[in-house]
């Protein structure tokens, strides 16, 4: 709930400072919080919208590029959300973080995109092209074979696999924060990544080396 | 790495997977240019949340961009055959049965402790400050027109919090993290 009288300067930067890291990067006075970004963006202020893109463009990018798989289709996406959250703003609620928020949105998004096409002909098509296979018995991610090897294990994960793998260990939101964006128990959301990691691994590793 | 795994220390397989990605992809020139643009000229357009490529962006284009240029002669054939073509399914289908375009509904809301409680949903662009409800004891309602079909909605309470009617269907989740509620308004014709 919101307090009944505005807090002080020290009490707004003893606030900045709990905030997610993407949104209080160089905290300090005169950078704006999300919320008080949304605020003016609400008001009319394009710039206050403008930051916030550019404060959360390239995390929805990647995530959407890991999802989908493909570069134009991560890019539509992502202007997607945006488009989604600049019209829904006034639904923000600020007691949340806004990157959880906007996050909801676009992994939404990732999933009406992941059931509208399939990309593990493309990924395929990509990695016949990519090269030469590296000779090292380890998992090698330095030639552009194995990242596009790597992009086709993750593609044919299925689709909330991938996703929770993605949230959890690339985008790293917690358990909690993972069940409020996908409507998923902890528990299921558990099991999703240790599928994603058995079959990446299977998929990945010419070698076991789990434990040496 | 921050992030919390199960087990013991991660496998190097998976550091090796998870760095690679994590690196950022390069950000296209004037990306965010145009995210604003889009998100401002959406604003303009009912089209907004129809897709680059939707059925409904292309209709808009359509009414908006396309220039008809008819000789008189042109005009009322089209005219003729319109009018044709109108009076030919009005003897197959019969009259046409015309659903109201409104039809009043109330919304109630049992909230004692409540300083304020407004109504927010489709049909008023989910603004929390439009459709104030009234109180009468422990009960706040409104009464609203609404066009057939389906209305999703929800109430606000003192301004921050959203509660579903507990009365009607729950909205399947939206993506936007609240609670919200379904009503259905029958046309005349249903």
């Amino acid at each position: 709930m919101r307090q009944e009288n505005p807090p002080g300067p020290g009490a707004r930067m003893e606030l900045l400072s709990k905030c997610d890291p993407p949104s209080a990067v160089g905290v300090g006075w005169g950078v704006e919080h999300d919320s008080e970004l949304v605020q003016a963006t609400l008001r009319g202020e394009e710039r206050a919208f403008r930051q916030l893109v550019d404060r959360h463009y390239d995390a929805c990018l990647r995530y959407a590029y890991r999802m989908l798989g493909d570069r134009a289709d991560a890019e539509d996406v992502v202007q997607d959300t945006f488009v989604r959250a600049y019209h829904s703003l006034r639904r923000y609620d600020e007691q949340g973080r806004f990157a959880g928020w906007l996050f909801r949105i676009l992994v939404n998004r990732c999933r009406t995109a992941a059931r509208k096409r399939d990309r593990q002909e493309a990924m395929a098509a990509g990695l016949e092209t990519a090269g030469e296979p590296s000779p090292s018995r380890e998992p090698d991610l330095s030639s552009p074979f194995q990242r596009a090897r790597l992009q086709k294990a993750l593609a044919s994960l299925p689709t909330k696999i991938r996703e929770a793998f993605l949230l959890k260990f690339v985008e790293e939101w917690t358990y909690e924060e993972m069940s409020e964006l996908t409507g998923a128990s902890t528990s299921a959301l558990k099991m999703r990544i240790s599928r994603a990691r058995d079959a990446l691994r299977e998929q990945l590793k010419e070698a076991h080396d789990d434990g040496a | 790495m921050t992030t919390e795994h199960e087990g013991s220390s991660e496998p190097t397989w998976l550091a090796e997977v998870v760095r690679e990605l994590q690196e950022p992809l390069s950000r296209a020139p004037a990306a965010v240019d145009s995210v604003v643009a889009a998100a401002l000229e959406s604003r303009r357009s009912p089209a907004r949340l129809a897709g680059k490529k939707g059925l409904l962006a292309g209709l808009w284009r359509w009414a908006t961009e396309t220039r008809f240029s008819l000789n008189p002669l042109s005009a009322s054939v089209v005219a003729g055959a319109v009018s044709v073509l109108t009076a030919v399914t009005i003897s197959v289908i019969g009259s046409p049965s015309v659903p109201p375009a409104v039809e009043r509904h109330q919304f109630v809301l049992v909230a004692p402790e409540a300083h304020s409680v407004s109504l927010a949903g489709d049909f008023n662009g989910w603004d929390i400050s439009a459709t104030p409800l009234e109180r009468l004891g422990d009960v706040w309602s409104v009464e609203l027109p609404l066009s057939a079909g389906r209305h999703v909605y929800s109430f606000v309470v003192d301004g921050e919090v959203w509660v579903p009617d507990l009365s009607a269907p729950r909205a399947p989740d939206d993506g936007f993290g609240r609670p919200s509620s379904v009503v259905f308004v029958a046309g005349s014709g249903t």
